[in-house]
């Protein structure tokens, strides 16, 4: 048989056979290897990407941990504020009784309930009731803000006139602006029909608003109260000629956590930080707009009637 | 079962809290403060298990890895890398120093309590 081949081809294609097949021989060699490279790639490709996975897997699990951490220590920091506020309210709380005491016991001195006092004894009464007086306006500062803070300031909502309430609170500072000369111009609307509120509270706002505006405007300065309603809602403006606010504090004055006029600020601090708060809870916004150094305005709007949308 | 377990740890307050944890589930307990101490009580002691933190005041936890792990030795311990950051790339590097857990120190350790009877 192989003679036959040999008889049928000659030497020369027979050298052309076993060259053929060296060539397929080094072609496969190629392919093993590409092959065996190939898996190599794909091994150390799923080695990384094992390492790449439990890398993530671990990073997964470190994440979770830490959070878990953090949620606990805020828990802590929430649980401390709790206490914290809870100490402000029960000392304020404890506080006030005493004043109201040591006040009315002043007063009644004054009064002359209790016989004639000569001047020198006035003058220094009347400095002992003064600061027992600044003294209950700010444990009863402290008092608002920790039932704000503890959520309890409760809206006892009520019909009432704004028109006079502004009236009974700008009467009562009549004193005070007329010491400093300070020209007061009223613009109150007549028509504004009655809203349902929180008396006091707004009382409460009002109060620190025009007591601000006479405190800062300089004598002979002027001081400017307006109120209008419109169908749905009250607004109450008051502008002065004080020395006003930067714009960068424009937020800053209601923030409880930031005082911006400490040195000159006899008080808390905390009148508008609370102004804010109680407007807030009627659902309301409360502003500022000024231009320093040539006075401010504040502003207030508040809703007529926050029952749930229901009329009267 | 009781095992001997070195801890690798700079803050001794983190180091008793460990202490304190793994000894109530019956192992013993050796500390070393530094990395390269560590490496030195991992080849005298032979430890089953090293809890190393990643930062060390000489080298870090993942050279004490390394190195543990390139012990010529029939037993090699296994290794926990604990951190306080947490960190995609830390997590391979532990992989890389042959770590055998990688997990974030907290105040409780509970998990980390986890990794450990996990793996010994």
């Amino acid at each position: 048989m192989f003679k036959k081949i040999l008889n049928r081809k000659s030497r020369k294609e027979i050298l052309k056979d076993v060259k053929a097949l060296r060539s397929k021989v080094d072609e496969l060699e190629n392919f093993r290897v590409l092959h065996k490279n190939a898996e190599n790639a794909i091994k150390g490709t799923e080695e990384e990407l094992a390492k790449r996975s439990w890398a993530l897997k671990k990073t997964g699990e470190t994440f979770k941990a830490l959070y878990h951490e953090l949620n606990k220590k805020n828990q802590r920091l929430e649980r401390f504020d709790e206490l914290k506020s809870q100490f402000v309210a029960n000392v304020s709380h404890e506080f006030k009784n005493p004043l109201y005491v040591i006040s009315e016991s002043l007063s009644v001195v004054l009064d002359g309930l209790m016989g004639e006092i000569n001047p020198k004894q006035r003058k220094i009464l009347e400095g002992g009731k003064n600061n027992t007086e600044r003294l209950l306006r700010l444990v009863m500062d402290m008092l608002d803000l920790s039932k704000i803070e503890a959520g309890k300031m409760e809206i006892r909502r009520e019909k009432f006139d704004m028109v006079a309430l502004v009236d009974e609170i700008l009467t009562a500072q009549e004193r005070e602006i007329a010491k400093k000369q300070i020209t007061l111009e009223r613009n109150i609307s007549r028509s504004v029909s009655p809203i349902w509120a929180d008396k006091d509270r707004i009382s409460e706002v009002i109060i620190n608003l025009i007591s601000n505006a006479v405190k800062y405007t300089p004598n002979n300065g002027s001081v400017a109260v307006k109120l209008l309603g419109t169908k749905r809602e009250i607004r109450f403006e008051i502008s002065d000629t004080g020395e006003g606010v930067k714009k960068q504090d424009f937020l800053k004055i209601f923030d409880k956590f930031k005082r911006v006029t400490a040195e000159r600020q006899e008080g808390t601090g905390l009148g508008l930080p609370i102004a804010k708060d109680i407007v807030e809870l009627h659902r309301g916004k409360i502003w500022v707009e000024s231009e320093f150094g040539k006075g401010s305005k504040f502003i207030f709007v508040l809703p007529k009637d926050l029952r749930g949308g229901k009329r009267e | 079962m009781s095992k001997k377990i070195l801890i690798v740890e700079e803050s001794s307050i983190m180091f008793s809290v460990l202490k304190d944890m793994l000894e109530k589930e019956g192992h013993s307990i050796l500390l070393s403060e530094t990395g390269e101490a560590a490496i030195e009580i991992a080849k005298t002691d032979n430890p089953d298990l090293v809890i190393t933190d990643t930062s060390l005041p000489d080298i870090d936890g993942f050279e004490v890895c390394r190195r543990i792990k390139n012990f010529e030795t029939e037993s090699i311990p296994k290794v926990i890398i604990t951190t306080g950051d947490v960190d995609a790339v830390d997590a391979e590097k532990a992989h890389d120093a042959g770590a055998n857990d990688y997990c974030a120190k907290t105040s409780d350790s509970l998990h980390l309590v986890r990794a450990v009877k996990g793996l010994v």
